[in-house]
């Protein structure tokens, strides 16, 4: 049985690595390709990107790439005319929006290059997506290099030179945000549409970028993202609607990136493997109950007794006599509570648990033997517990159960 | 109950009816139909699944203002959902045929998910609050709440967040619902049952009130620290003991008591764009343990290679109404590194490992027939990637799960291929599993699926989705199940 799953093993594995041979055959060579923006759907982050081409710029999706029609050779204009940004971007104290074509027009270039710039065309640079005001900015005091640094050292201009969101973090985020009444709400640069941020574009998919930290969108997330959401909650709603974490937590649909094709069969084994990650989505009661009822698998619901519809554990030698194993059930019910649960009530465990007082078999009954489920330990857990809540001691001892002298 | 449907839907008129305000209005629905069978593992009885669920969602946002304009701000959401399962038979639905019938089953229940007020930037950009049923996802778990919370973050050092309300409780038979459901108790309206009758079955029409806070750290960028407290009492009358007394009936208990009391912590840090860590840790001060607590360490080798390694560590925990909290259940520890790799930008590749293991306090105990094993371990190993072109999308995905209870070696590829600039999506699934169950061999089973699949979603206009599924096992036989949706949305 041993070999046959590990070629079974070994067989999903060649034939997951030989696809992607045959794949890698066709694929047209674009390795390196970092300019422009990534096929739809993908991760648009700006950090991998900007890896790629040596430095860090802001992702395309939100400020489009685009090159000026002329170097804008700002070390020129700085050090040898000595001309201010003002000088040639007369709009950007007035600006209000971030449409606005704030790169010098072909009129002002013609006022010191009258000859050299007469038939240029100025190509202004796409709309980017955010929401921003150089006037805002401007009036609190907030000078040119704030944000786009010290651009005299440098020639060129561009998309690339675009102030990354870690600038704007620096006064958007933390006490700072509130010192300069800046607001740290995702929601004032980045264009939302019903109190969300678009994220979804034809070029592809904004996902936060790896200066946002443990939130960076990679391919794991799926896994990760819990953690994420229990502690950063907020952050998360700036770009997803509550109702998306319906769609699989609450879902009318299966959602496939969780479970593969005909879960039905194999969500038994994963669920005693990993029980604790089903009742994120689940219901162990209502959900897993009622459907095992209907199906037949727990001995309250229809044909619920072994005589209709034959054994479901083991046979009793393994499953309920001594000597105990790792298959007797003491040990499986200790281990896999969380499964127990999803076929079984009280009832069932109170049949031979319950003391006798209650009406339960108790200590000595049919099975001969002591019959506590309790840890080892037991007595110090639940003093104390019995005051806050009585009923699960009353299931299987009386009120005025000795037994329960220690639990007052 | 239908005077706050009628309410919802009124509110629904009077928001979309008035587009011309300052306010984004947007409505969002979906049609989702599901016809499947399936027979138990011992042929009949087979369940039959004829499923129809209408969700609709509303929202309406900066009725009072607007975030870009550093003004409060007020929006208003709510989503609902009808799911019918026509499937149901009438035999379980009626408490006098006790060989069929399961408690609370409804043919069509209709769910309010979540519908609240809320609003941020008050009171000088510190007070934000929610109104209504929502929903809360924290350390302490995913929860709901009829109920009210208001957040305080003065200076954007802290946020302290209190609420108070009512557990928005009851799950609903063989759905997923929004509503809360503690595990180990099964509760619902007993009215029209007997006395005796399915004991199992705990009352619940009595409001559950519910108290909770938090303190959430703001002010140091990149580090990230969270406290959380909650408590929900019960106050039903219940069956205890699920036997008859000496007087021929059910004892019973009414005092107000704990349903659930919880408190938990976290706390994360980014290294610069080097690594990220956090931790959490979860304390049920019910059962006076700690019963969840967590690990995770992403570090980026380069631009193009990250490493993971997660740890947790989960007791299973029961409301404090259920006799399972302490039958000596034992926590399970989890622990997973993984390694991914853009391999181009186009191609993705991750690698995963890892081991869980349950420990129980029993494990030295030894039998004369050996030792009782109180421990199994399960190995895990993965590999995934990810082929993205223009318009297609090539995922695999080979997942290995070996251990003591059971086996499980699932191959999953996904193909899709848009069309016409992404309107049409046909699509494929293949799955071939093999799975092994340790209890019960004779469970043991392969399983080969495929799917095939078509999403037509024009631009401007309702998204239409169909998926025909055929499973062959050679423990279940053939299986079919079809799925078709419709998404629409407005604006």
């Amino acid at each position: 049985m041993k070999t046959r799953n590990v070629a079974f093993a070994v067989w999903v594995t060649a034939m997951t690595l030989a696809l992607f041979a045959l794949a890698g055959n066709d694929r047209p060579g674009k390795s390196g390709d970092s300019a422009g923006v990534r096929p739809r759907e993908r991760p648009s982050n700006a950090e991998p990107l900007a890896s790629k081409v040596g430095k860090a710029r802001p992702s395309p999706l939100v400020v489009p790439a685009w090159q000026p029609s002329l170097p804008a050779a700002h070390l020129v204009h700085a050090e040898e005319t000595k001309l201010g940004c003002i000088d040639c971007h007369s709009n950007a104290k007035s600006s209000n929006a971030s449409r606005d074509w704030l790169g010098p027009s072909r009129d002002r270039c013609v006022e010191c290059h009258e000859q050299r710039f007469a038939n240029i065309q100025v190509k202004a640079a796409p709309n980017p997506r955010l929401r921003f005001s150089h006037q805002r900015h401007a009036a609190k005091g907030i000078v040119c290099e704030t944000c786009h640094g010290n651009v005299n050292e440098r020639q060129d201009a561009g998309s690339e030179r675009q102030p990354l969101m870690a600038v704007c973090l620096r006064c958007h985020s933390g006490t700072r945000a509130a010192q300069l009444k800046a607001g740290s709400d995702c929601r004032l640069c980045h264009v939302s549409q019903g109190g969300i941020i678009q994220t979804r574009f034809k070029e592809g998919l904004l996902l936060p970028s790896r200066s946002l930290g443990s939130i960076e969108h990679t391919g794991n997330w799926l896994y990760r993202h819990a953690e994420a959401a229990m502690n950063q909650g907020s952050l998360c709603l700036a770009c997803h609607k509550e109702s998306e974490c319906f769609s699989c937590h609450n879902s009318s649909l299966r959602p496939r990136s969780i479970h593969p094709s005909d879960w039905l069969s194999l969500h038994g084994v994963s669920a005693r493997q990993d029980g604790g990650g089903c009742v994120s989505c689940h219901r162990s009661q209502s959900e897993c109950l009622t459907c095992h009822l209907r199906a037949g698998l727990s001995p309250s619901g229809p044909r619920g007794t072994e005589a209709a519809r034959g054994r479901f554990h083991p046979p009793p030698s393994v499953w309920t006599d001594r000597p105990r194993t790792g298959r007797h059930h003491a040990v499986q019910a200790r281990l896999h509570m969380d499964e127990c649960v999803s076929c079984h009530q009280e009832r069932d465990c109170a049949a031979c648990h319950a003391t006798a007082a209650v009406g339960g078999p108790g200590i000595g009954g049919p099975f001969g033997r002591g019959m506590s489920p309790h840890p080892p330990g037991f007595l110090a857990q639940c003093r104390g517990v019995m005051s806050r809540n009585p009923r699960p001691c009353l299931v299987c001892h009386r009120a005025d159960d000795p037994a329960l002298v220690g639990c007052r | 109950m239908s005077r706050a449907f009628a309410a919802v839907g009124v509110f629904f008129g009077l928001c979309v009816a008035e587009p011309a305000r300052a306010y984004e209005a947007h409505v969002d629905g979906q049609s989702v139909l599901q016809l499947y069978a399936f027979e138990g593992y011992y042929g009949a009885p087979s369940v039959s699944r004829q499923r129809l669920t209408h969700t609709l969602g509303l929202d309406v946002v900066d009725l009072a203002g607007s975030a870009w304009n550093n003004e409060p701000w007020i929006n208003v959401r709510v989503r609902m959902r009808m799911d019918a399962d026509y499937g149901i038979s009438p035999a379980e639905q009626d408490p006098s045929n006790t060989d069929y019938f399961i408690p609370g089953l409804k043919t069509a229940p209709v769910d309010v998910m979540f519908a609240y007020v809320e609003g941020g930037g008050w009171l000088h950009n510190t007070t934000g609050f929610r109104l209504g049923r929502q929903t809360f996802f924290d350390e302490l778990g995913w929860w709901s709440l009829d109920g009210a919370r208001v957040a305080f973050s003065p200076g954007h050092l802290f946020e302290l967040a209190g609420y108070a309300g009512f557990e928005q409780r009851g799950g609903v038979p063989l759905l997923s619902t929004s509503r809360f459901e503690s595990a180990g108790v099964f509760r619902g309206d007993r009215a029209g049952f007997g006395a005796t009758q399915w004991p199992g079955y705990l009352q619940s029409t009595s409001l559950a009130p519910a108290l909770g806070g938090s303190l959430a750290l703001l002010a140091i960028p990149h580090l990230r620290a969270r406290i959380d407290y909650r408590r929900v009492s019960e106050r039903d009358q219940v069956v205890t003991s699920p036997f008859l007394d000496a007087q021929g009936q059910l004892a019973t208990e009414s005092r107000s008591r704990v349903s659930t009391e919880r408190a938990g912590f976290s706390l994360g840090y980014d290294f610069g764009r080097a690594a990220s860590a956090d931790g959490s840790a979860v304390y049920d001060l019910y059962r006076s343990k700690l019963i969840e607590h967590r690990a995770s360490v992403i570090g980026h080798l380069s631009e193009n290679v990250r490493v993971y390694a997660n740890y947790r560590y989960r007791l299973p925990t029961f409301d404090a109404d259920s006799i399972f909290n302490w039958f000596g259940a034992v926590g399970s520890t989890d622990v997973r590194p993984r390694l991914e790799v853009d391999v181009r930008h186009d191609w993705s590749l991750g690698v995963s490992g890892g081991v869980r293991w349950y420990q129980s306090p029993w494990s030295s105990a030894t039998t004369a027939a050996g030792t009782e094993r109180g421990y199994e371990r399960d190995f895990i190993g993965g590999v995934d990637s990810t082929w993205r072109e223009r318009a297609l999308v090539l995922r695999l995905a080979d997942t290995a799960e070996v251990g003591d209870a059971g086996d499980r070696f699932v191959g999953d590829a996904y193909l899709g291929y848009s069309l016409y600039g992404g309107t049409l999506t046909p699509s494929a699934i293949l799955t071939l599993a093999r799975w092994r169950d340790h209890l019960r061999s004779d469970f043991n089973s392969s399983v080969f699926t495929y799917v095939l699949g078509c999403r037509f979603a024009p631009v401007g206009a309702p998204r239409f989705g169909v998926d025909w599924e055929h499973s062959l096992s050679d423990v279940s036989g053939q299986r079919f199940r079809v799925v078709a949706s419709v998404d629409v949305r407005w604006p």
